[in-house]
This record gives structure tokens, C-alpha cells and sequence, in this order.
């Protein structure tokens, strides 16, 4: 069970948030972006071994949308950041 | 084995007898007995049959790592088929019985495949048992095993779970547990301290050294009395099973009937520093015939005898390779018996010398190569441990066993820990941590009490160091002990032929590992599951080493490049019931009441589950089907009216000054151009252009909006629109409420609906002229507020009253009193099937874009980048060829066809499939079948015959349009 | 229309005499946007009620009269329950992870209960939690479970 730090709650336990995968930068206008484009940023991640930055959501807290950066090997938290900051 | 009680010492309540039963037999133990040192006390030998051969096996240890003693134990509604019968604290009324041997275990008819031996090597059953498939022959060879049957009644006990937070988190209250735990405590911090025995102490209970000047025993009771008087909480009869992430420990907790009707407990305990105290287990020297009743460890024969005192045997034997066994030499010895120990080092040293003098005879560089007896010990032999010479045959009626020690270093490599080999200690020891936690005492190789002792208090001091704690506290003080002579590391006798078992549990000897380093499953995890060593309930516990070693030799590798199999949780069995808690019965998934429940109760609605929320499905009358009720509420909505509780509809309130914008930027339809009190039927769409909702969106004024999700999305959308609001328009002005459950929503609908209408007290102007379909308004009814929406899902003239939940009950039967009949979800299945409307995640599935449903207008007519949008528009979404959403007319109108039934044509010799019915229905209103179902550009094949595949029955059907009731839509208005 | 009264959930749910456990209606909750003024899972008093800060621009307040911004009216669609301090300590164990000490005067927090997204703060020496009506009856035979472990 991983305890992850809200930016705004503090430590909760992993059952209260969900996760949101690594970031994708939504291509604007869609309409110029080609088909390959647009596949990548549906579907394509990097899915890294180790160090890796993705978005989770503190649903059964306040709600917020929130940037951490983890470990996908070991689990360990480095940060997690408000997406304002 | 000849096991009695002593007259005198012990950890035993001898004023509090308590009688128990063993196999229907009546016994007596005493209050601080397990149920292991009840059945030696009272001489029973044999508890069980071993897996494979149903050799007799007896009680082997003393603590967790027992392979044998696995028996059914009932105490008045607990019972556990399961239980190890050392960590069984004794109780007045338990029943135990074995679960293996048949008839009897003292009598087992099985017995005769123990002659079988020679055939029934590693991999047997796997080898043997292939025809026509391992599924015929495993029942009956499972059967033949024994294991413990579970009970097919409900378990009338209440499991519960817990979770915890805790600065400092001390597994095993030995002495190194102790020690720490008091440093924690003296330092202020929440300390848990956790023991897997009935009494806290560990090896302290029967160690005879002194602490502080105080007997140990003495010492451990008052620093347990202590630690609980400072607040920490100390649980008994616990086993820290887990180690998980981020330093979250699962420990199951064995109650007893103090505790009333509880069984175990679950614990899920977070905590900031964990202080792993977890011992060491020792490890039987291996020989031949050394699984027979009698054979027992060193170190449970000693803790049998000081904590329980029972002498299990009068004439013993015992066969070592290091110190540890000489106290319990010494010991027994004291208590009267006979003790011969044979100890495989040339020259054993201060140790031996010392029992010499007290009386046992000593037999260096020997080892037992021998034992015999069937039910009992009758003798061992004794010789050179090279296997040279002659062996002499010693009488005994007990083998103690004394091979070192095996460090539990299990929650440590749960915890990502890594381990090495230490040629030294003998063992795998821990080597990196990668969590919060302190390493102490025997688990991480230390030996003897001073050593452990300070072990423990180090580790005490760093946790707390590390929670910025600093503390100054005396360290328990206990004289130094002699330097033991080094173990000699020795494993098995050298003799072929004869059986020398390293796995009791399993029946796995010296020999199979051998077999499988023949046919090369030498890798460790290879070697498990092929010979099944340390597999089952007690993991080998007592097995694994010896076993390794035995495969490093044969393969000429080093213990330590052999490894070892990885140490997965649970450490020891956790009960069913315990995982599971209070998750049963009414009480395993939450579920959502309507406001008007106890309504639809009187009304005698069939409540199932929709969604997360319990809804009428329909109301039969009595001695009324069903199905025969769905049909008659159906007919009776289009020839009369109908109310229907569509409480559970989702409302989320969008407001703000950005509030149009933002859902344009989100729904597939435009909402911006939505007029104030008027609805819009919408689609909400996944990034990757798949339907993923359909709803209503009404506009309350200009920058408020009332949205209608399906009951199952209502959460989903929510979290959907935060997701874009947040990440995507953070600079918008927007907020979403969620106010689902603050309204009742009523729909009352049909021919005869405005007569029903009338009957109700209100400020609302409900003329068409003012309400006309796709149209709200907000007022009041009755006097408190309300809002009234004509939006049908029936296809018949319909009014949608909201009012606060708490009015739902006199609402309801006030529409009720009107005549209308009541309909369930079933029957507005049918009746919205009659009209083609579409149930998202019925007539949908993960592919279904929405111009599959005939809904492209939007696209066109729409110029912001709305979610999924781009997704349309890609080669798959426009492919000419894609599945559409049509209308199926069975060729047989009395036949329904089951949803899922394919839809196929013949093209050449090929039979193909088009697509599949999605929903389908008798319908009252056509007095026939229908069926709705996604075909292969469907919307070209209108009139077309497809041929219907139901499991195997073929029939006909004609596509056509999916509205087969009142195609231009009159009754909307009439 | 005498019979078109407002109905409490506390009506519509019985409790026992001695139950730990209390169900409330309050006076009206109201969910609020549009303000940035406080940190989220801070108490703060307002006249005539409290006003909890579930996000960054949402609270919740708990009052007879809403104040300014984007509010909704869901009074009827929350239920309150109000737990014994003595009791408190060991349902909040058995049903999540958020111990009673995280619970300080002035401060609220929104959790899992029970497999349930709740809203916990502590009050007038009780500890309250709100759950959506609609789930009010299924938590109340949870906490009739749970006490007979206590």
C-alpha cells in the first residue's frame, strides 16, 4: 500500500487516489494534426523503467488533478507538485 | 516418545486444568499450554500421515515453522481445519482431530504406499497422472493427501479489520524485540509491538540466563507489563505476514473467546520505522529415517520442557553440529532423562565438556545415521559422521535434532530486502534494506541473549533516531556467555538407499533433490515446484537450507550462487475469513437506496441492483411472472400512464460564467446554442472518439445547466469534467455540483398523464405552449420546490417532477393514488426498445462511435476541438464498412432472440457475421419480437435477411429501423 | 396535503436506543464555488453554521443561510452521522485509513469509509461524517456490524 502525498491533503493511503498515466500534450487544433499524431497522443507512452512523471487524482479526497514523480521499480515517491505550480 | 508432565515448573497454571478432546479422546492440559504441549504431555505420539507416503508423522517443533501437527480444531463456533497445533493456545472445550489418515489416523489403510516408495519418486503424480488430463486424478489424490475440510454451514463468526498508524513497529517480542521496543517507548513514540506466540518473551520463556538480575521470563513479563502501561500496544498471537510498500505491514491476529464472538483480525499497519526482531528458526540435522514420531527439534524439545514442562521422552538422543543443543542436553538430563548426544565436530569444545560433567555422554565427530520404530522411537544409531565404520544402536524414544539456525529474514526480503550467504553464520543473512525499518537479533545473525539483547536496543535507538527522537536508556544487562565452538556445517548423512527427509510436509528426501538435479531443474524455483520442496502451508520453514545445500553440492555450486526462492507473503497462512472482514452478505458491496424505497416495497417491486443503486425491475402482482409483468407494465404505459422513479438519474449542476463554453469544449453536441428551459439529448465521448455516455443537458439559465448522465456514469462524468476542467481549461470559469442525491425524480407518462397532472397543486405553467417536449421549468409543487421537465424515454407524452429527496415517499404515492401503473427498469427497457432509444453500454461497446448510432450532425455543425472530435475523423472512423445501429425483425414473431446472437449472410460458401443483436424484447405494443443490434453498415442492408446464429438454433430476421413504435414521434405530444 | 411533508433521512432510517452512532439532519449543506479563500481541509465558522474547504475553490457549508458564489442546495441529498468520541477511534480504524488524530478541531478531511467517499470532522466533542444520502441506510447496518466488535 503506497502513501501518497496530496499537494494539498497530505499523506493518504494509495486506495484514495487514482491514476491518471504520464502526461500527453493535447495537439490544438486537432484538425491539422495527422492521423500518426494523433494516434501518439492517444495512445502512445513512453512507460518507463524508473523514474517517471504522471498525473493521479486525489478522488476520494478533494479531487485535485496533481504531478508525481515516482519510481516505477521501487515504488518510492520523489514529489508530488500541484499542476499550477 | 513417552511425553509426561513434570510434577513441577513450567510456565503452567497447574490450579487451572483444562480438558480438551483429541480425536474424541478426553485430555487434560493447563491454562499456558499450547495445544502441542498438551497432546506430548499427555503422551500422544502420532498427529498425522504424511502427504504422500501416510508415513506416521508426530509433533516436530515448537512454533510456527511445525510441518506435522496440522489438525482440525473446533472450540465452540470457531473452527479452523487448518490449525497448527503449536500456536494453539490451549482452551477448556477444544475438540482437535487430525485431518489426514483414514480410518484413523493410528490406523491408516493408505499406510501401504509407503512400500510403494520406490515408485513414487519426485514429479511421480506429474509424470504419471497426464491421461486424459490431471483434472480426472487430482480430486482423489488430493482427497488421499488430507488436508483440512472447511465447513459447508456460514461461519457464524465476524472477522474484522483494522488499520493502524504507528511511529515505531517491532515484529517479534523476543528479546531483541523487547529490548527495542522499550527504547521506543521510553522515547515517546506510538510503539506496536507485535508476537506471533500466545505469551510474549520468545526465547526468553524458557531461557534460564538472567536480565537485570531477574530471571528472563521474570524480566520479559515486567517489561511486557511495562510497555503496556506506557501505552504501547502489544498483540499476542499475531503474525506480521506482510511487508508491503512504503512500510504498510499486514499481521493476522488469532483471537480468543475473551474477544466474544470475534475471530481474527486483520491489521493493516503503517508505520514509520519498523524494527524487524524475527529470530531464527532452527534447522534439523538430516539422517536417515528421520521423519518418524519422535524426531524432534533440539530447541522444541528444550522449550517444551522449560515453558511447558514436559519431558518428551525419557531416553534421548540427540545429533548436532553446533553449541545450541548442549543446553537442551543439559537440561533434559537434569529433568532425569538418559541423554546421548552425537555431535559431528571432532572436537566439540567447552560446550560438551561441560554436559559431560553433568552427566551426558558425548559422542564427537558421530551423527545419528539411523532410527527405527513404526508408530515410536525404538533406537538410533550412531556413527562416524563420514559414514565410515560401524554405527552403535543407542535405545532411545526420542532423536532431537540440532542442524543451526535459519534467520527469518522473510518480512525483511518481502520489504525488497536483498540477502547474501555467510559461510560463517551459515546462513542467508540480510545484506541492503530498502525500507524504513531496523534490523535486530537472531534474524540478522547475532547469537546469544547479551548479544541480542544489545542487538535490540541498538535498534531501538537508531528507529528512534531516525524519527528525530533522541533517547538515553540503560540496555537490559545479562552476563556474557562463553564464545561458542563454530558450528560445522554438515547437512545430510553420506549414505545412499535409505530415505533422509528434508521436507516432512511434502515428503521430499535427500533423494528426489537429487533426481531433479538429474533431469536439470537445478535452479531453485525449478527445484521447488518440481519436487514441491518448502512448498504448502509451512513454506519449509525448517527445510529450505538443508535443501539448497543438498542441490549446491550435487550441482558443485556455491549456497550462496544456488540462492534462494524468493520469500513471498503471506509468512504464514492467513484464514479466508480474516482477508475478507466484514465484506459478507448485505453488507460486501454498498448499494444506493432510492429516497422512495419503502414505496416501491409496498408496491411489491422486484428491487435488483442497477448500477450500484437497488431499483425496481419491475412490480409482478401476485402469482405474476416476471416476465408476464414486464409486459403488462409495458402495455399499460402506452395504453394508460405509467410512473416510473428515475431517482437515481444523475444530476450535476454546471455553473459559472464559462459553464456553456466549457461543456461545448466537452459534449459532442453543441450546448451553446441551447435556449434557457429547453433540454438537449447528448453525447459524451472518450478522447478516442468512443461513445462513453449519453444524458440530457437542460439549461437553467444562461450560465446554470442541469446534467443528466445515466445512473452507472454519473461518478465518471464527474470525474471526466474535472479532468478537463483542470488539466485542460484550468483559466475557465466553471464548477461542477454533483447534487444527485438531493433529488427524487419522478416520471409519469402515457395517454392519460395530463390527468395526473392535474391532480397536482403547482406554480408551474404546464401547457404545451410552455412546456412543450425537451423543455423545464422550475417552480414548485405542493408548495415545495420542484422542477418539471418533458423529456420521454418511452416514447410517450411524459413530465420528469424533481422535487428534494425527503418528499420522494408522499410524491410517489400521491402520483400513485392517481391510477398510473408503476413500471421497473425492465419494462422501460422494452418500452424504450419499441422507440430505437439506446441503453449506452447495451446497443454500445468499446468501438461504437457516434456515427454508428446515426448521430453525425454534431460534427458538421460544430467548430470547437470537443473531446474526441479528431478521433472521428480518422481512417477507422470513417470506414464505409463500420457496424451501425439498426433495427431486427425475427422472421418468427414469438421469437426472442437472446442478446449476442450473431447476425450473419452467406457470401459464396462463407457463412459471415454482420454484427450481433444488442437488445431484443417481445413487444406488447407491435405483439411481437423486436431486436436492436449493431450490423455491419446496417444502415444500407434495411430490408435486407440476415440469419440469426443462437447458440446453435438458426432463424431469420429482417434489418429495418431501430423505431419500430410510432416512427414520427406524435405520442410525444399526443 | 397534510402528508406532503418534508421526511428526514433520520426519519427514514432508524436507530436504536444506545446506538454510538447518531444520524442528524442539519440544518442545510450547501455546496459552494468560485471563492479562493481558505486552504483545503480547514473548518472555519461563519454566523449561523461552519463552512468545511474540500478543494481549493469548493467547501462545503453547513448553515442555515448559503453564502455568496456558485451554490447548490444538497442538504437533502447528505446525510450526517455523528459518532461518539469513545467509539470513534475504533470504527475510524476499522473502516479506513484516516486515524481519529488526524481529526484536530478545525480541520476536516475527505476520505474512504468504509469503501465510501466520506467527509469526517470533529465537532461539538462528536465526530461527523457526511455520506451521500442514497448510501446513508447501507453505512448505518455497517456501523451496526461494526459495534458489536467494539
Amino acid at each position: 500500500m503506497l502513501t501518497i502525498s496530496c499537494p494539498w491533503c497530505g499523506p493518504r493511503a494509495e486506495a484514495e487516489f487514482s491514476f491518471g498515466g504520464e502526461p500527453a500534450i493535447r495537439p490544438v487544433p486537432a484538425a491539422a494534426v495527422s492521423d500518426a499524431q494523433w494516434a501518439d497522443y492517444l495512445y502512445l507512452r513512453t512507460n518507463p523503467k524508473g523514474r517517471s512523471t504522471e498525473l493521479w487524482c486525489h478522488a476520494c479526497g478533494c479531487g485535485q488533478w496533481f504531478r508525481m514523480d515516482r519510481s516505477t521499480v521501487t515504488h518510492e515517491i520523489f514529489a508530488t507538485s500541484r499542476l499550477s505550480a | 516418545m513417552t511425553g509426561a508432565r513434570l510434577p513441577a515448573g513450567g510456565r503452567i497454571d497447574r490450579t487451572a486444568p483444562l480438558p480438551f478432546t483429541w480425536n474424541g479422546r478426553a485430555l487434560q492440559g493447563y491454562a499456558g499450554d499450547t495445544l502441542a504441549s498438551a497432546l506430548l504431555a499427555n503422551g500422544v505420539r502420532v498427529v498425522g500421515r504424511s502427504f504422500k507416503y501416510h508415513r506416521p508423522r508426530g509433533i516436530f517443533a515448537a512454533g510456527v515453522e511445525e510441518p506435522n501437527a496440522i489438525l482440525d480444531v473446533t472450540i465452540g463456533d470457531r473452527h479452523d481445519p487448518n490449525a497448527r497445533a503449536t500456536l494453539v493456545p490451549l482452551e477448556p472445550g477444544l475438540a482437535a482431530k487430525a485431518i489426514s489418515g483414514w480410518p484413523s489416523v493410528a490406523h491408516d489403510l493408505y499406510r501401504g504406499l509407503d512400500l510403494l516408495q520406490r515408485f513414487l519418486p519426485a514429479g511421480f503424480y506429474y509424470k504419471t497422472f497426464m491421461a486424459p488430463h490431471w483434472k480426472h486424478w487430482e480430486p482423489g489424490i488430493r482427497r488421499m493427501a488430507g488436508l483440512g475440510q472447511a465447513r459447508t454451514t456460514p461461519d457464524p463468526l465476524l472477522y474484522e479489520q483494522r488499520h493502524a498508524q504507528v511511529d515505531v513497529l517491532v515484529v517479534g517480542a523476543g528479546p531483541a524485540g523487547l529490548a527495542a521496543a522499550r527504547v521506543a517507548s521510553a522515547a515517546g513514540a506510538a510503539v506496536m509491538l507485535v508476537d506471533e506466540n500466545p505469551t510474549p518473551g520468545g526465547t526468553l520463556l524458557w531461557n534460564e540466563a538472567e536480565i537485570d538480575d531477574q530471571p528472563a521470563a521474570t524480566w520479559a513479563a515486567d517489561c511486557v507489563a511495562g510497555l503496556v502501561r506506557a501505552g504501547v500496544t502489544v498483540l499476542t498471537a499475531t503474525t506480521a505476514f506482510a511487508y508491503y510498500d512504503h512500510n504498510t505491514l499486514g499481521l493476522m491476529q488469532r483471537r480468543t473467546p475473551a474477544a466474544g464472538w470475534a475471530a481474527d483480525r486483520l491489521w493493516s499497519v503503517q508505520a514509520r520505522q519498523v524494527v524487524l526482531a524475527t529470530g531464527a528458526l532452527e534447522r534439523p540435522l538430516v539422517f536417515p529415517h528421520n521423519d518418524r514420531p519422535g524426531v524432534m527439534l533440539a530447541s522444541a524439545v528444550l522449550r517444551y520442557l522449560r515453558q511447558h514442562a514436559v519431558l518428551v521422552g525419557r531416553a534421548v538422543v540427540l545429533t548436532t553440529n553446533n553449541d545450541s543443543a548442549y543446553e537442551t542436553a543439559i537440561a533434559l538430563r537434569d529433568a532425569g532423562a538418559t541423554v546421548t548426544v552425537a555431535d559431528v565436530r571432532a572436537s566439540p569444545g567447552a560446550a560438551a565438556t561441560a554436559a559431560r560433567q553433568r552427566g551426558v555422554r558425548v559422542i564427537a565427530g558421530s551423527v545419528v545415521r539411523d532410527t527405527g520404530g513404526l508408530d515410536a522411537i525404538l533406537w538410533a544409531d550412531i556413527g562416524p559422521a563420514d559414514a565410515s565404520g560401524t554405527a552403535e544402536r543407542v535405545p532411545c524414544d526420542i532423536v532431537a535434532t540440532a542442524g543451526g539456525w535459519t534467520p527469518v529474514v522473510h518480512l525483511f526480503s518481502q520489504s525488497g530486502g536483498r540477502l547474501r550467504w555467510d559461510e560463517a553464520a551459515s546462513a542467508f543473512l540480510p545484506e541492503i534494506g530498502r525500507q524504513a525499518h531496523q534490523l535486530a537479533g537472531a534474524m540478522q545473525g547475532t547469537a546469544g541473549l547479551a548479544a541480542c539483547l544489545a542487538s535490540g536496543h541498538r535498534a531501538g535507538i537508531a528507529a528512534c533516531a531516525a524519527l528525530d527522537r533522541p533517547v538515553t536508556l540503560r540496555a537490559p544487562r545479562t552476563p556474557e556467555a562463553a564464545a561458542p565452538t563454530p558450528l560445522q556445517p554438515y547437512w545430510h548423512v553420506p549414505i545412499k538407499g535409505a530415505r533422509q527427509w528434508l521436507d516432512l510436509q511434502n515428503d521430499v528426501t535427500v533423494k528426489d533433490v537429487g533426481l531433479a538435479a538429474a533431469e536439470n531443474f537445478q535452479s531453485v524455483e525449478h527445484l521447488k515446484r518440481y519436487t514441491t520442496l518448502g512448498m504448502a502451508t509451512d513454506q519449509g520453514k525448517t527445510s529450505n537450507v538443508n535443501g539448497l545445500a543438498v542441490m549446491a553440492a550435487l550441482t558443485g555450486r556455491g549456497i550462496g550462487e544456488t540462492g534462494t526462492t524468493t520469500f513471498r507473503l503471506p509468512y504464514a497462512p492467513v484464514s479466508l475469513g480474516a482477508m475478507a472482514g466484514m465484506r459478507f452478505a448485505a453488507l460486501h458491496t454498498a448499494v444506493r437506496a432510492l429516497p422512495a424505497q419503502a414505496e416501491h416495497d409496498a408496491a411489491g417491486a422486484e428491487m435488483r441492483e442497477y448500477g450500484g443503486w437497488m431499483r425496481p425491475a419491475c412490480y409482478p402482482r401476485a402469482q405474476e411472472s416476471v416476465a408476464a409483468a414486464i409486459r403488462r407494465e409495458a402495455a399499460a404505459v402506452r395504453a394508460e400512464a405509467g410512473l416510473f422513479d428515475g431517482s437515481s438519474l444523475g444530476k450535476i449542476v454546471v455553473e459559472g460564467p464559462d459553464a456553456a463554453k466549457v461543456l461545448d469544449l466537452i459534449y459532442y453536441n453543441a450546448i451553446a446554442t441551447l435556449k434557457p428551459g429547453r433540454l438537449r439529448y447528448v453525447l459524451l465521448l472518450r478522447e478516442s472518439g468512443i461513445v462513453y455516455d449519453d444524458g440530457v443537458i437542460a439549461r437553467l439559465s444562461p450560465e446554470r445547466f442541469l446534467l443528466s448522465p445515466s445512473s452507472s456514469h454519473t461518478a465518471g462524468v464527474l470525474a471526466m469534467l474535472e479532468l478537463w476542467r483542470q488539466t485542460e481549461y484550468p483559466a475557465l470559469r466553471v464548477a461542477f455540483h454533483d447534487v444527485t442525491a438531493a433529488w427524487a425524480t419522478f416520471a409519469v407518462c402515457g395517454p392519460r398523464v395530463r390527468d395526473i397532472l392535474a391532480s397536482i397543486p403547482t406554480d408551474i405553467d404546464l401547457s404545451d405552449a410552455a412546456l412543450p417536449h425537451m423543455a423545464l421549468a422550475e417552480g414548485h409543487v405542493f408548495g415545495v420546490p420542484a422542477r418539471i421537465a418533458r423529456v420521454s424515454f418511452t416514447g410517450e407524452r411524459s413530465y420528469e417532477i424533481s422535487v428534494p429527496a425527503g418528499h420522494a415517499g408522499a410524491l410517489w404515492r400521491h402520483l400513485l393514488a392517481q391510477g398510473p401503473t408503476p413500471y421497473g427498469i425492465e419494462s422501460l427497457s422494452v418500452l424504450r426498445a419499441e422507440k430505437g432509444y439506446i441503453l449506452i453500454g447495451t446497443d454500445t461497446d468499446g468501438l461504437t462511435m457516434p456515427q454508428d448510432l446515426g448521430l453525425s450532425g454534431p460534427l458538421r455543425a460544430k467548430t470547437v476541438d470537443f473531446v474526441g472530435r479528431r478521433s472521428l475523423t480518422t481512417p477507422d472512423g470513417m470506414r464505409a464498412d463500420r457496424r451501425q445501429f439498426v433495427g431486427l425483425l425475427p422472421e418468427n414473431p414469438n421469437f426472442v432472440p437472446e442478446v449476442g446472437t450473431h447476425a450473419a449472410v452467406i457470401e459464396g460458401r462463407q457463412k459471415r457475421s454482420l454484427g450481433w443483436i444488442t437488445s431484443s424484447a417481445f413487444s406488447p405494443a407491435l405483439g411481437r419480437s423486436i431486436a436492436l443490434g449493431m450490423i455491419e453498415a446496417g444502415r444500407a442492408r434495411m430490408g435486407e435477411t440476415v440469419t440469426l446464429y443462437d447458440r446453435g438454433r438458426l432463424s431469420k430476421a429482417v434489418i429495418c429501423s431501430p423505431v419500430f413504435h410510432d416512427p414520427a414521434g406524435a405520442k410525444l405530444n399526443g | 396535503m397534510a402528508e406532503f411533508a418534508s421526511v428526514s433521512v433520520a426519519d427514514q432510517i432508524g436507530l436504536r436506543a444506545g446506538d454510538p452512532v447518531q444520524l442528524v439532519d442539519p440544518p442545510g449543506v450547501f455546496l459552494v464555488t468560485g471563492w479562493t479563500a481558505q486552504p483545503p481541509n480547514s473548518v472555519v465558522e461563519i454566523e449561523g453554521g461552519y463552512i468545511c474547504w474540500l478543494a481549493p475553490d469548493r467547501s462545503l457549508a453547513v448553515t442555515g443561510t448559503p453564502p455568496g458564489g456558485f451554490v447548490s442546495d444538497i442538504t437533502q441529498g447528505q446525510a450526517i452521522f455523528r459518532l461518539a468520541e469513545a467509539v470513534a477511534a475504533d470504527l475510524l480504524a476499522m473502516g479506513g485509513t484516516l486515524p481519529l488524530t488526524a481529526l484536530t478541531p478545525g480541520l476536516c478531511a475527505q476520505t474512504l469509509f468504509a469503501g465510501q467517499k466520506v467527509l469526517l470532522y470533529r465537532r461539538d466533542g462528536l465526530i461527523h461524517l457526511h455520506i451521500e444520502r442514497a448510501l446513508a441506510a447501507w453505512l448505518l447496518a455497517w456501523f451496526r456490524q461494526a459495534a458489536t466488535a467494539l
